[in-house]
């Protein structure tokens, strides 16, 4: 074979005149430009490796959960789809068999129709049914999954429990029967969602027959307002400026509240245009002093308002195991928009979830815990296949600012805007809002809190649409899911 | 009972993918010799395997499917043996791993429809008979600078003959109607306009060069927009790119045609809705499912779906996604054979970039240096931008996977374009 080459051997070397004019160095910087190409290549491809890894452990859960996953099904094959329970055990929801195929029940259809979701051929999952399709539709265990299939019988997929209290949620839910709104309660120590009710609520199981309705209905009652709804926190976002306020020693300076502030030519004006006189931070957030708050947060400016929201967890993604939508605090461009922002209007906005943390942040000494709803993954001898423990978020102010806050939220119940969340026996913080919606609309009505003061086991937030104030509309209701809440183990 | 065999299979065929492509790196990095038994060994056995699955699910037994398993097979070992016999180094690795990447794209698109399956076989012999022609005509016939307006001419006519007779498929004006099949003359344009990149820059680089080479590539790009082949037209340019990139000393002439592209895309952006749509879609897919990015998140679901090792094959829902057996078959790959086998892929594909930079960089021949450099880097780039599109992170552009895909044109130019690596690498080896 070498032979046929020697003939034309010359060829293949070239004429290499045509760079001969090139220095020596520059050859072998251009030979090295051939390398620097080829490593490109090569780690691109190991990038988009790592993607791929990176996609399945963190990204693929929530995309296969998607609604519009057209292999969300009720059931495949021959899995049955496993249950959902409540922390209690109580079922509710399962899935039978009959002749004609799976059927899925609901126990309390409308009151946990958000958060366990619905299940369907045509419309694809939602909620808990969408996020742990894949637990929920294949046996715990491989070899069983294996048996099954060579056997050709029905197995059953494995079971979820839920933080979640039956009883508490069918009763925070009943309260907010007519309105629409939303309450989230919470263990502060651990994170854990006792209750969560969103209205206007759903059937799931008559999801096929209401479906265009349903989306087309102006109340969106698919949405969960709960912890995907956003609202202008009003005066329950004072909480984060005191902690601001507190961080940067302005505490003890005292303002004087004329019951209304210009700023820039725009007046904000207290409510009822109250004027509070020389108050200070105590009272202003016992009486919810619009004029003390706007002035010390033009006072911290821009920068620290936007840190301190940042340290909040507004505009980042709460991690957590359900769907959430990211709260809103856009930097200010102007006095004026610091301005409301201090108050939490403009722009600001929040979810019921978010809200319910901060309180419950508070109430933990300064420490943010991962909200979550799933407590377990249990195969149907009841067996503990995955536990889901609490898990901090992050410190979000320090214990003395918590203590000094959770001080003040006390007076606030006792004898400030949020009396009529009182419980009796029980010391209770809080703190009202009183959120403006523009044009004609009531305001909404905000009450965060929890209780009891001093070694607090619940956290509690509760939104009103379009309710009116905070302390007549919200605080009442809280007072009867707290005083209920303590009733659960 | 079959649904627990493909479950139980899609172990061993990552195990053997995996493999495949270990001891293909181990042969070629550390030279290692008994990996060079074991990859074709590993090989047929995959081979044999998958097309024995396959015709089990169908009841009765799918003969065509074992045939095709057969044949391949045969062919497999036949040319094999061949190329060894032709040829020296690491031809018939590359020539294993390209091997490879076709009987993975086989399976699955005869698991998406036999009658592609079927069709793409008979495309792959067509594309390994292309392979040796190619290899031989090589050999043969001494690419020269003095058959650069040759070259060009050939391109320009190809353009026109596009342009003028071209048909409309899926959108975009590229294709010819030669009666007993449709061809898609920018895959032969591609090869072509390499050798002419290569002749134009293998002359010193002076202003006056860059503005005819400049000229030219654009006049290509406008032919390939006129068509609304945007996938073709960015390949071109970023072959181009490298390619003018290696030669450019001071790389002030790479920096303004990257200048160009940039100003070129965005003017594309607001001028042409099909590209703003794409774009859309790209950022953010969630907006749009029902509509315009209804293809890139049904591909989303199916990489979600198959987790690391895949559903096993038939017992996942690739069928969901639009275009799965040309633009978006590697979400298929992953969707039922799972994401470990698209890295083994990836780690392939990473391999013969590899290998096709390395036998540039042994070529003496500044010509041959350049045309097996541009020839690796259209597999290279081709690939990373149609990977890159299925999972979202760039937007997509309507390109084949290289011998994944189905499509004869196609195949056959990715065939003929190893065909001519293995030669220059021949040449490379026989001249140190």
């Amino acid at each position: 074979m070498l032979h046929q080459y020697h003939g034309r051997k010359n060829r293949l070397i070239g004429k290499p005149c045509n760079i001969s004019r090139l220095k020596v160095s520059e050859v072998i910087q251009l030979k090295n430009r051939t390398k620097i190409i080829k490593y490109a290549y090569l780690s691109l491809f190991s990038l988009i490796c790592l993607y791929l890894l990176y996609f399945n452990l963190f990204e693929s859960r929530l995309i296969y959960s998607n609604s519009y996953n057209r292999r969300l099904r009720e059931s495949s094959g021959n899995v049955i789809r496993g249950s959902i329970l409540d922390k209690n055990g109580e079922v509710l929801a399962k899935s039978t068999k009959y002749k004609a195929g799976v059927k899925r029940t609901y126990a309390y259809p409308r009151y946990f129709s958000h958060v366990i979701g619905y299940s369907s051929e045509k419309y694809g999952s939602s909620g808990l049914e969408a996020l742990y399709n894949k637990e929920l539709m294949s046996a715990s265990d491989t070899m069983e999954d294996l048996r099954s299939k060579i056997n050709d019988y029905y197995i059953k997929g494995s079971n979820i429990v839920l933080t979640m209290d039956r009883s508490l949620q069918v009763y925070a839910s009943d309260l907010l029967r007519g309105k629409k709104g939303a309450i989230v309660v919470l263990r502060p120590g651990t994170g854990e969602i006792l209750a969560m009710a969103s209205k206007p609520d759903f059937d799931p199981s008559g999801i096929q027959n209401n479906w265009e309705s349903l989306i087309n209905d102006k109340n969106s009652p698919l949405l969960n307002r709960a912890s995907e709804g956003l609202y202008p926190p009003g005066s329950i976002f004072k909480l984060v400026i005191a902690s601001s306020i507190l961080a940067n020693n302005l505490q003890d300076n005292e303002i004087e509240c004329t019951g209304e502030v210009n700023v820039d030519g725009y007046t904000i004006k207290d409510s009822e245009g109250k004027s509070h006189g020389s108050i200070t931070l105590g009272d202003a957030l016992k009486y919810s002093c619009n004029s003390y708050f706007i002035k010390q947060g033009l006072k911290l400016g821009n920068t620290n308002l936007y840190n301190e929201a940042a340290k909040f967890r507004l505009n980042k993604k709460v991690q957590t195991d359900i769907k959430v939508s990211e709260s809103v605090f856009p930097s200010g461009k102007d006095s004026r928009s610091i301005a409301q922002q201090s108050i939490g209007q403009g722009e600001v906005l929040m979810t019921p979830l978010h809200a319910a943390m901060i309180a419950a942040a508070i109430a933990n000494d300064g420490i943010m815990m991962r909200p979550y709803v799933v407590s377990s993954i249990r195969d149907g001898e009841n067996k503990i296949i995955k536990e889901f423990k609490p898990k901090q978020i992050a410190r979000i102010m320090n214990q003395n600012t918590a203590d000094i806050i959770t001080g003040m939220m006390i007076e606030t119940v006792e004898s400030g805007t949020g009396t009529r969340a009182k419980v009796s026996k029980v010391d209770v913080a809080g703190k009202t809002g009183t959120a403006e919606v523009g044009g004609n609309q009531k305001s909404h009505a905000w009450f965060v809190g929890f209780a009891p003061a001093d070694s607090p086991q619940v956290a509690i937030a509760v939104l009103i649409e379009n309710g009116g104030g905070g302390g007549s509309a919200a605080a009442p209701i809280a007072s009867k899911v707290l005083k209920k809440a303590f009733s659960i183990k | 009972m079959f649904e627990v065999l493909s479950w139980s299979y899609r172990f061993i065929y990552t195990a053997l993918t995996a493999g495949f492509a270990l001891s293909c790196w181990m042969a070629y990095s550390k030279n290692i010799r008994t990996c060079r038994y074991i990859s074709p060994l590993l090989n047929l056995i995959l081979i044999i395997l998958n097309f024995s699955l396959i015709a089990y699910y169908y009841e009765p037994l799918d003969y065509t499917a074992l045939y095709i398993g057969v044949g391949l097979a045969s062919a497999y070992m036949l040319s094999r043996l061949v190329l060894a016999k032709l040829s020296i180094g690491c031809n018939c690795l590359m020539y294993d791993i390209v091997y490879n990447m076709l009987q993975t794209g086989l399976i699955i698109l005869y698991r998406l429809s036999p009658e592609y399956g079927l069709r793409q076989a008979c495309f792959a012999a067509a594309g390994m008979l292309g392979f040796f022609a190619a290899f031989i005509f090589m050999k043969r016939f001494q690419i020269e600078y003095k058959h650069l307006s040759l070259l060009g001419g050939l391109i320009l006519a190809l353009l026109l003959i596009t342009q003028i007779w071209g048909i409309e498929i899926n959108g975009s004006k590229n294709w010819i109607n030669l009666y007993f099949t449709n061809v898609q003359p920018s895959e032969f344009i591609k090869l072509i306009f390499v050798f002419f990149l290569a002749c134009l820059l293998s002359q010193e680089l002076s202003t006056r060069r860059f503005v005819g080479i400049a000229a030219s590539i654009l006049a290509v790009i406008c032919f390939f927009v006129l068509q609304r082949d945007i996938g073709s037209a960015f390949l071109f340019f970023a072959v181009y790119l490298v390619m003018l990139f290696t030669k450019d000393i001071k790389g002030y002439y790479t920096a303004i045609s990257a200048g160009a592209a940039i100003g070129g895309a965005f003017i594309s952006y607001f001028a042409f809705s099909y590209i703003r749509s794409r774009v859309l879609a790209w950022i953010n897919p969630w907006k749009y499912t029902s509509g315009k990015s209804y293809q890139i998140t049904q591909s989303l679901f199916a990489v979600a779906t198959g987790g690391l090792i895949g559903t096993g094959l038939f017992l996942g829902d690739p069928k969901f996604i639009p275009a799965v057996h040309t633009d978006f078959i590697f979400s298929a790959l992953c969707e039922e054979t799972g994401i470990l086998n698209g890295i083994s892929l990836l780690a392939m594909y990473a391999l013969i970039s590899i290998i096709g930079m390395d036998i540039s960089s042994k070529c003496s021949n500044p010509i041959y240096s350049s045309a097996a450099f541009g020839l690796t880097s259209l597999t290279a780039i081709q690939t990373l931008v149609i990977i890159c599109g299925v999972l979202n992170i760039i937007p997509i552009t309507g390109i084949t996977l290289p011998f994944v895909s189905y499509g004869g044109s196609s195949l056959l130019s990715q065939f003929i374009n190893v065909g001519i690596l293995c030669c220059i690498n021949t040449m490379a080896e026989k001249t140190d």
